[in-house]
């Protein structure tokens, strides 16, 4: 499903004196359908990295990413797009959506940009915004208004698709204790 | 379902090739070339001066460019050199397939017309159907920009700027464009309506499944609006690619000093 063989990566910072930062060298990883990894480091240790290079949101510097057939970091926009839309989900702890769209609209979206009738994607993103713990009045309002929003949402939109691969990044890093539980066992 | 799409089977939609436009000894824009496919959204992004409106208004015919190709795929005749096209053939163009969206939004309207008229023009250039029906589509269109049918016979010198803006996106798109030419289609607008109007555009957007080229300086603007990006600098490229990898992982210097610069709130 996923499989990096060699995959380089290092930012130059062009205007502080082109330094250099390597962050990964000569990294391999084969993930298989049906396969759940754990990845574990320090801060810094580049697992972020990993998963925007997976995801084609950082440019490899070398080696070959590749998500089914496609190769991520030598692939057309449209590819990527079109492999994030079908195949390729992402949760992060940070949202970005247009402001002041409500939480039920974002959490739907996933659906509608494969073609799901509107009725059916908001009807599967209530049943998750209620998964995780979110009351029905907040569901009209804007995920950034309301206290661990943005995480819990951006969880639910993650999971509206059923997408054959999914990168979470620290997805439950700003939740309380009690509230995690339900992030990891979205059914 | 949206099918996966490879990559030998679509013909792009538009195809950019070496576009040079120039002011005397002064560069415009200079080699711009790029393919864009059906459905895909692409911002072209750089400071004042960088080209970019230049560019817009080159490949959309409203400023002969000195050399290069503007092929588009045409519905009767496939791939066409727009550059090449007669007069009245590129006229029907602009108002059948391709739609510009112009920054401000008075420059696109008819301001001494009704807001229904403003609609119904466009329909009514390529023969549209009788009175009755286009002002029954003029009516369904103000309500997909959540504009009140109330206001119909209005004119849009009586509208907001917000208001005028998506006035203008109606009477663009009534006539089913497959490609829209968009020069800073949030400018000039506050931003509690710059928000509501990049949620329209990505919802008719999808649901059309248009293929836009949007000029603007503002980057939170194309990361929410398009797939891929193209970054300009003294009339020429300098860097291009998935919108979201070439803000947050920029590879060319004027890039980096481009994101960097954003204020945050």
């Amino acid at each position: 499903m996923i499989e990096l063989e060699n995959v380089s990566k290092s930012f130059t910072l062009h205007n502080q004196g082109s330094a250099v930062i390597p962050v990964m060298e000569r990294v391999n990883l084969t993930v298989g359908a049906g396969e759940c990894v754990g990845l574990v480091g320090a801060s810094g240790a580049g697992k972020s990295t990993l998963m925007r290079l997976i995801y084609g949101n950082y440019l490899a510097a070398a080696g070959r990413v590749m998500v089914g057939d496609l190769d991520v970091a030598q692939a057309a926009p449209r590819h990527i797009i079109a492999r994030r839309r079908e195949t390729l989900g992402y949760v992060s702890q940070f949202l970005r959506v247009v402001p002041r769209v409500a939480a039920l609209d974002v959490v739907a979206e996933p659906l509608l940009a494969v073609g799901t009738p509107l009725e059916a994607a908001r009807d599967k993103a209530a049943s998750l915004l209620a998964q995780l713990n979110i009351p029905e009045r907040l569901w009209s309002l804007s995920p950034t208004t309301f206290s661990g929003g943005e995480q819990r949402v951006n969880i639910a939109r993650g999971f509206a698709y059923a997408y054959p691969a999914l990168l979470l990044d620290e997805p439950t890093a700003s939740l309380d204790a009690k509230n995690p539980r339900h992030g990891a066992d979205p059914g | 379902m949206i099918k996966e799409v490879g990559a030998q089977d679509m013909t792009p939609l538009l195809q950019v090739n070496s576009l040079t436009k120039m002011y005397g000894a002064r560069i415009g824009c200079k080699d711009v070339s790029f393919d864009l496919y059906p459905g895909e959204v692409m911002g072209i992004v750089g400071e004042s001066g960088s080209g970019k409106s230049t560019l817009l208004n080159a490949m959309a015919g409203y400023h002969a460019p000195d050399q290069g190709e503007v092929i588009f795929d045409t519905r009767a005749d496939g791939p066409q050199d727009t550059l090449k096209m007669s007069e009245p053939e590129r006229r029907m163009l602009g108002r059948t397939d391709w739609a510009f969206v112009h920054q401000p939004a008075r420059d696109g309207l008819r301001m001494s017309v009704s807001a229904g008229g403003n609609i119904g023009e466009r329909l009514m250039a390529v023969g549209g159907p009788h009175y009755g029906e286009i002002r029954a589509q003029a009516a369904d269109w103000l309500g997909r920009v959540e504009i009140s049918d109330s206001r119909i016979d209005d004119r849009p010198s009586a509208f907001s700027g917000g208001m005028q803006q998506r006035l203008q996106i109606a009477r663009n798109l009534v006539t089913g464009p497959r490609l829209v030419f968009m020069d800073e289609p949030t400018g000039g607008l506050d931003v509690s309506v710059q928000a509501r109007l990049l949620d329209l555009l990505r919802g008719l957007g999808r649901e059309m499944g248009l293929s836009a080229i949007i000029v603007t300086h503002d980057l939170a603007v194309v990361r929410l609006l398009a797939d891929r990006l193209m970054v300009m600098k003294d009339g020429h490229e300098v860097e291009s690619g998935l919108t979201d990898q070439v803000l947050d992982d920029p590879q060319h210097a004027y890039t980096q000093l481009l994101v960097s610069s954003v204020l945050q709130v």
